[in-house]
């Protein structure tokens, strides 16, 4: 049973389509982050899944459970995007509040306030109003309400928005940790180094469809393409290299080896050897998940912000000019 | 437990703001300000003397007219002699004689009119001729008289010596609230009218007249008024009246912001993430608002409750439940502020929608009033068109019935509080009073389909 499931997922908002026949599952154990631009619909989603948003057609399950079914949100925790805690409550009455909604003991409630207050770093501020906290404190809060009732599945949406670098760290410290004790972690996040610092598996939204998804190890491998290097003072023949089919470039004190079909790096690394080249240095490319995400969405719609880029393109010429 | 959770963080929310506490030290200053008020009971003497300065009004029907009375000044009344037949700790438990003597001081008037002239005055000019005129009889007469437009009544002639002792008796027990036992004639001549009048003295003190002291007894104020009207002035009109407007104005101000904070955005995201019915959420915070006005009114009336009956020996337990018909009361309102915050989103949306609808149901409750009471009387019933009856009638069924719920809290007041004078002399004991059950379904009904909308929409709407 996966964790999360949607099948043909669709909704409308009156006439427009936000979301477009999604479908996508969620493994337990697994950390799975959503990327998308600006209303591509990520929201949404998460939105759906949860009950606060109803969705027009399609089928969606929440731990086996249809969605919008409360008892299926009963081992869901999860953290919105600019959310407000009632500025009334303090850390730990919020705590208690929302530890009986999901039906903890006050025993267990008393264990577990402590405990999560101490893990998210707010144990010296439990009894201050919400309302007198920074952002990144009431960041801190939201995913201490997320974690508190020990759910089986988290969803977090931009969880480290307004947190410090030396908090985000921790943050993708204790994501870990509680993919290490086998909880779902369902990720909304702009912030593409932290996703592909901690997921396991990503999907791409662009305008309410999913346009990929998979590991981030292999969507971020460039197939066929290495860089070498050689022991100091050694110069690669490019022209040889390139005359037996290969591509090759240099790339600062390394060359770039494009490989074709039928090609193996395995022939590279022999004909150097042959030629009594000494090789230092020897790595499949992999592209960031920036570079994954700026290229599928591009790909998938070009010429979206065009205008944008080249005006801002022209703004920061002008300027440089100056 | 569910419950229980947004019950608390409602009252959480409520006791955030400051209002709260003004409320509560308001109602504890208002209670500590009662507490200070002494009822002292007045002696026989003065008791006497100022019932009978009273007699000067009459009203028809035997004094349960609520249209025709008058001011008489032709005649002068008097408790000659008070004379105490048994002797008792507090005065109003003796038994009395009393020597009431009736002057007729002017036979020609003037009678001043407050409503219709009554038609007794006229004919007594025209017997005038017959120099039989007495001012007593035509009183009489009048009083006995049912007091419609055209209702001659009796000729002051026909006043016999057993309606002019019924007449004396009544006197006493209307303006009074005293048990009289017998009354007799002394002696009587052209001017002058005497009467002995027996009296029964009661263990219950609500009928005597007492005097209200401040301060603990520093300062009295000349004002004698029976015990039970002096607590139901108390009871009804300022903490039913007043006090009762306050705390549900107070309470829509303070329970209109709930259900938009809750509907905000980036907060409502929160709140239905929860393993909760939306419907069960949006309940629970109507009974959350329900409970924090229940509990200030409970505060309020149960502190006045105490305080009145430590200080007066009166206990109108009746007065308790006051607390349940007001917060049924808000209960009407909430459920407006509750739809409107659903539907907007916005606090002073909810509170201005709420007020309005307050002051509608004021107003068709008021012309309902008034157009009945057009309608009871047979001299007016035909001056309004039917389709007005019609008209107000179809309302006030659609409409809850906040009016009616204020006459039935009063209702609970004045049993445990007023003598039957009293209650004579206010018209209340024939007032047709609403039934509970009529006003309770109606107004349940009402609260039901408010709730329901709110619900509907609450439930269907994306966040």
């Amino acid at each position: 049973m996966s964790v999360i499931e949607t099948v043909d997922l669709r909704k409308l908002y009156r006439r427009i389509e936000a979301l477009k026949g999604v479908s996508l599952r969620v493994e337990r154990g697994e950390i799975y982050g959503l990327l998308g631009q600006n209303g591509a619909g990520k929201s949404t989603l998460v939105k759906i899944l949860l009950g606060i948003v109803w969705r027009t057609s399609g089928k969606a399950t929440l731990l086996g459970q249809p969605v919008g079914n409360s008892s299926a949100r009963q081992r869901v925790g999860y953290l919105p995007e600019d959310h407000q805690f009632p500025g009334y409550h303090s850390a730990e009455s919020l705590l208690h509040f929302y530890g009986r909604l999901y039906g903890m003991s006050r025993q267990d409630r008393n264990r577990r306030i402590p405990e999560m207050l101490q893990l998210v770093g707010l144990t010296g501020r439990a009894k201050s109003k919400i309302r007198t906290y920074s952002k990144g404190m009431k960041q801190r809060l939201g995913l201490a309400q997320a974690m508190f009732h020990d759910p089986d599945l988290i969803i977090l949406d931009e969880p480290t928005d307004g947190v410090d670098p030396v908090g985000r760290r921790e943050i993708r410290t204790i994501m870990q940790q509680l993919k290490d004790q086998g909880k779902t972690i369902f990720l909304n996040s702009h912030l593409l180094g932290e996703v592909e610092l901690v997921c396991d598996r990503v999907g791409i939204l662009q305008r309410g469809e999913m346009i990929r998804e998979g590991d981030i190890a292999t969507l971020t491998r460039q197939k066929g393409l290495f860089v070498i290097g050689l022991a100091d003072g050694e110069i690669l023949p490019i022209e040889e290299l390139q005359r037996l089919g290969f591509s090759v470039s240099r790339v600062g004190v390394h060359w770039e080896i494009g490989l074709h079909d039928g090609q193996t790096i395995d022939t590279v690394v022999d004909w150097l050897r042959a030629k009594g080249l000494r090789l230092r240095h020897l790595v499949e490319k992999r592209q960031t998940l920036e570079d994954l995400f700026v290229a599928t969405v591009d790909a998938a719609e070009p010429g979206v912000d065009v205008p944008r880029r080249n005006r801002e393109q022209h703004l920061l010429a002008g300027r440089q000019g100056r | 437990m569910k419950f229980l959770a947004i019950l608390y963080d409602s009252f959480r929310e409520a006791v955030d703001g400051w209002v709260i506490y003004v409320t509560l030290g308001a109602s504890t200053l208002f209670i500590v300000l009662i507490a200070c008020i002494g009822y002292e009971p007045v002696s026989a003497e003065k008791a006497f003397e100022s019932i009978t300065r009273r007699f000067q009004i009459v009203y028809a029907n035997r004094n349960r007219s609520t249209m025709q009375r008058q001011f008489l000044f032709g005649l002068h009344f008097q408790a000659a002699e008070v004379k105490a037949l048994t002797a008792a700790k507090r005065p109003q438990e003796a038994d009395y004689q009393v020597r009431l003597v009736i002057e007729e001081r002017d036979r020609n008037g003037p009678f001043l009119p407050f409503g219709p002239m009554p038609v007794q005055p006229q004919r007594a000019q025209e017997d005038e001729s017959k120099d039989k005129k007495s001012v007593l009889r035509d009183v009489v007469s009048f009083w006995a008289s049912s007091g419609e437009r055209d209702d001659t009544g009796l000729k002051p002639d026909e006043v016999d010596e057993r309606l002019t002792l019924d007449f004396v008796r009544d006197l006493f027990e209307f303006h009074g609230n005293v048990k009289v036992t017998k009354v007799e004639r002394l002696a009587s001549n052209h001017d002058r009218h005497e009467f002995l009048v027996t009296t029964q003295g009661e263990k219950g003190v609500r009928g005597w007249l007492h005097e209200p002291t401040f301060l603990f007894g520093a300062l009295t104020v000349p004002i004698e008024l029976s015990l039970g009207m002096l607590v139901y002035i108390i009871q009804d009109r300022i903490i039913n009246g007043v006090g009762a407007w306050v705390a549900l104005l107070v309470g829509v101000l303070l329970t209109a912001s709930f259900i938009p904070n809750m509907m905000r955005k980036g907060a409502i995201d929160l709140i239905i993430a929860k393993p909760i019915r939306r419907v069960s959420l949006l309940v629970y915070k109507y009974v959350g608002g329900l409970t924090f006005v229940f509990i200030n009114t409970a505060y309020a009336v149960t502190g006045v409750w105490l305080v009145t009956g430590l200080r007066s020996g009166v206990w109108s337990n009746g007065f308790l439940l006051t607390i349940f018909a007001i917060t049924f009361y808000f209960a009407i309102l909430y459920a407006v502020s509750l739809l409107l915050g659903v539907l907007s989103r916005n606090t002073i949306v909810a509170i201005m929608g709420t007020i309005a609808f307050w002051f509608a149901l004021w107003l068709a409750g008021s012309i309902y009033e008034a157009v009945d009471v057009f309608r009871r009387e047979p001299s007016t019933r035909d001056r309004i068109p039917s389709w007005v009856y019609r008209a107000v009638d179809t309302v006030n069924t659609v409409l809850p019935r906040t009016k009616d719920l204020d006459k039935l809290t009063s209702k609970l007041v004045v049993q445990d509080t007023l003598g039957e004078g009293d209650k004579r002399q206010l018209k209340l004991d024939t007032l047709t009073w609403p039934s509970w059950s009529e006003v309770l379904s109606v107004s349940g009904i009402y609260i039901c389909v408010m709730l329901g909308l709110a619900a509907w929409r609450f439930s269907t709407r994306d966040y």
